[in-house]
């Protein structure tokens, strides 16, 4: 029997989501400072509109829904999944009032595309956009690579017990420290120290490569968060391409790898433990599938010529299809040369790297690291299993952080959430495939939105159906927060319909 | 805002002075790492333009 939720549970639910959207607002009062220096009166008009219903919502909410009650589980998952839901359809006002979106939901589109650290957009003129919602589209890509909720835990939250159940509700299930907010608080610490350097260092080799000292300031930030956040968005529509720099390149490659590590690893190796880098199932894998995507996408684009020398080669096939596994979604290429000039190959080795992605607990998205090195473990047990004696017993662990013996339980779990991922990179597929769209090209698209990464091969635009928009925006929530308290937000849904 | 009482007496040396060495030593390994991958990704592209 699906038992109906109590009003007790709307009224956690609200008033925590409430909380979140007021963590929105207030994160708005950073791009309204930039307008203001700017004086771009009009965006500073449309920051002041978004914050006022940010704050009515959330204030509004939890005034009206007010309780003491703490949350339990499924209450977590429902808050997390919900409060991105609702943060979108409020953080998209400052990109539709701005003018450069053609309807509400291409700027919800954006805006998901922001918080799920995407990088897919619809934004239309992007080269005159102001600095003010410049700075807002690449804060929402930093602030949803930490996760919004760890953010809300950070500075909002009253204790920690229900402050977990919503963090590990937005796919991040890791205690760096044995306290919930310590490991909010380490996950800031390491986010702000790559801030503070990698933005110094693009800043530097911005000012070397001749930009104004504000230009270089702003655009080594906004790449820095682009970067760091494995979100892809940069303030220029021909991506980081429009730098045309090698140095530049290199950094942001530093910055991207680094920023789709887990934080349990970083947090490891920044505390003495350097080995770990490695040693941790996760970097493995990285470094085995990086590699083998980019042997592929390298032979296959020296085969066809499309390069006319080594450096070019791996400039090209190197950056694009490391921004892919890392789920970043930087590109030095225009969006059609995957097809025009990468062809089949190159946009299979691209998907492929895409669709496994970055590492577990990091800002990145796809089906994860830890998963594809602990499948891997389990299929090489089970090799070992068959030509071993009938009476021996094989056993095997992984290492992450520390050893891990790997029992059925994890396997399966792995496998859920793979086979979950792959169903949404197939589902999307086909619908773009039904859409008129090539099929590899539709699959590179879907696993794109999918595992959050936001390479575009032509096929995301303004002018793409809207059905095939709504699908993008719920792949990019479904896999950002791992499909767990999406389906509890369903499952809740469904409880309040049909519930006793 | 946070009710500090649920902090652990471990949080307010996260920032503190000793442990920045340990952390810029992490940072510098976490590039060098990256930096292998790239000159690795490097050496695949000089073998590649080798064979065709």
């Amino acid at each position: 029997m699906i038992v109906r939720p109590r009003r007790e549970d709307h009224l956690v639910i609200a008033t925590y989501t409430g909380k979140v959207i007021v963590g929105v607002g207030l994160l708005m009062l950073i791009p309204l400072a930039v307008s203001v220096a700017f004086a771009e009166w009009d965006t500073v008009v449309d920051f002041v509109i978004s914050i006022a219903a940010c704050m009515v919502f959330g204030f509004g909410v939890q005034y009206f829904f007010k309780t003491d009650k703490d949350l339990k589980w499924s209450h977590g998952l429902v808050v997390a999944a919900g409060s991105w839901i609702v943060a979108t359809a409020l953080g998209a006002l400052p990109h539709f009032l701005s003018g450069h979106e053609g309807s509400y939901l291409d700027a919800m589109f954006d805006v998901m595309s922001g918080y799920t650290t995407t990088g897919l957009y619809l934004l239309q003129d992007l080269d005159h956009v102001s600095n003010g919602l410049n700075m807002w589209r690449h804060l929402l890509t930093y602030a949803g690579g930490q996760g919004i909720v760890v953010i809300a835990l950070t500075f909002l939250f009253k204790g920690t017990a229900g402050a977990y159940k919503v963090y590990v509700g937005e796919g991040k299930d890791e205690r760096l420290l044995p306290n919930v907010i310590q490991t909010a608080r380490a996950i800031w610490l390491v986010s702000l120290v790559y801030l503070v350097v990698g933005t110094a260092a693009l800043f530097a080799a911005g000012w070397w490569l001749g930009q104004g000292p504000a230009r270089a300031f702003f655009h080594a930030l906004w790449v820095f968060m682009g970067a760091w956040s494995t979100g892809g968005f940069a303030p220029q529509s021909y991506n980081t391409m429009w730098f045309h720099s090698l140095l530049y390149e290199v950094i942001a490659v530093v910055i991207f790898i680094a920023g789709s590590f887990n934080f349990a690893m970083h947090w490891a190796v920044w505390t003495g433990n350097r080995k770990e880098i490695v040693r941790n199932v996760e970097t493995i894998s990285f470094a085995i599938t990086l590699t083998a995507t980019t042997l592929i996408g390298t032979f296959w684009l020296g085969k066809i010529g499309v390069y006319s020398n080594a450096m070019s080669l791996f400039r090209k096939a190197f950056y694009n299809i490391a921004s892919g596994h890392t789920t970043t979604g930087f590109s030095t290429i225009y969006s059609r040369a995957f097809v025009t000039q990468w062809g089949p190959i190159g946009l299979i080795a691209t998907t492929i790297a895409m669709a496994i992605g970055a590492s577990a607990c990091s800002t990145g998205g796809g089906i994860k690291g830890i998963r594809m090195g602990v499948i891997t473990k389990a299929f090489i047990q089970d090799i070992r299993r068959m030509v071993s004696p009938e009476s021996a017993v094989v056993r095997a662990k992984y290492h992450h952080v520390r050893d891990v013996w790997l029992d059925d339980a994890v396997v399966r779990t792995a496998m859920t959430i793979t086979i979950a991922y792959l169903s949404m990179y197939a589902i999307g597929a086909i619908v773009g495939a039904l859409y008129g769209y090539d099929f590899v090209q539709a699959a590179f698209e879907s696993v794109s939105a999918g595992s959050n990464t936001g390479l575009s091969c032509g096929v995301t635009s303004p002018l793409m159906p809207a059905v095939m928009k709504v699908m993008y925006i719920l792949q990019q929530w479904l896999g950002r927060l791992e499909f767990m308290s999406v389906f509890a937000l369903f499952g809740y849904g469904f409880a309040v319909l049909r519930g006793r | 805002m946070v009710d500090r009482s649920n902090l652990e007496e471990g949080y307010p040396t996260l920032t503190a002075h000793e442990h920045w060495g340990r952390y810029s030593a992490g940072m510098i390994t976490e590039a060098l790492f990256i930096l292998a991958l790239t000159l690795i990704a490097f050496g695949l592209a000089v073998i590649a333009m080798a064979i065709w």
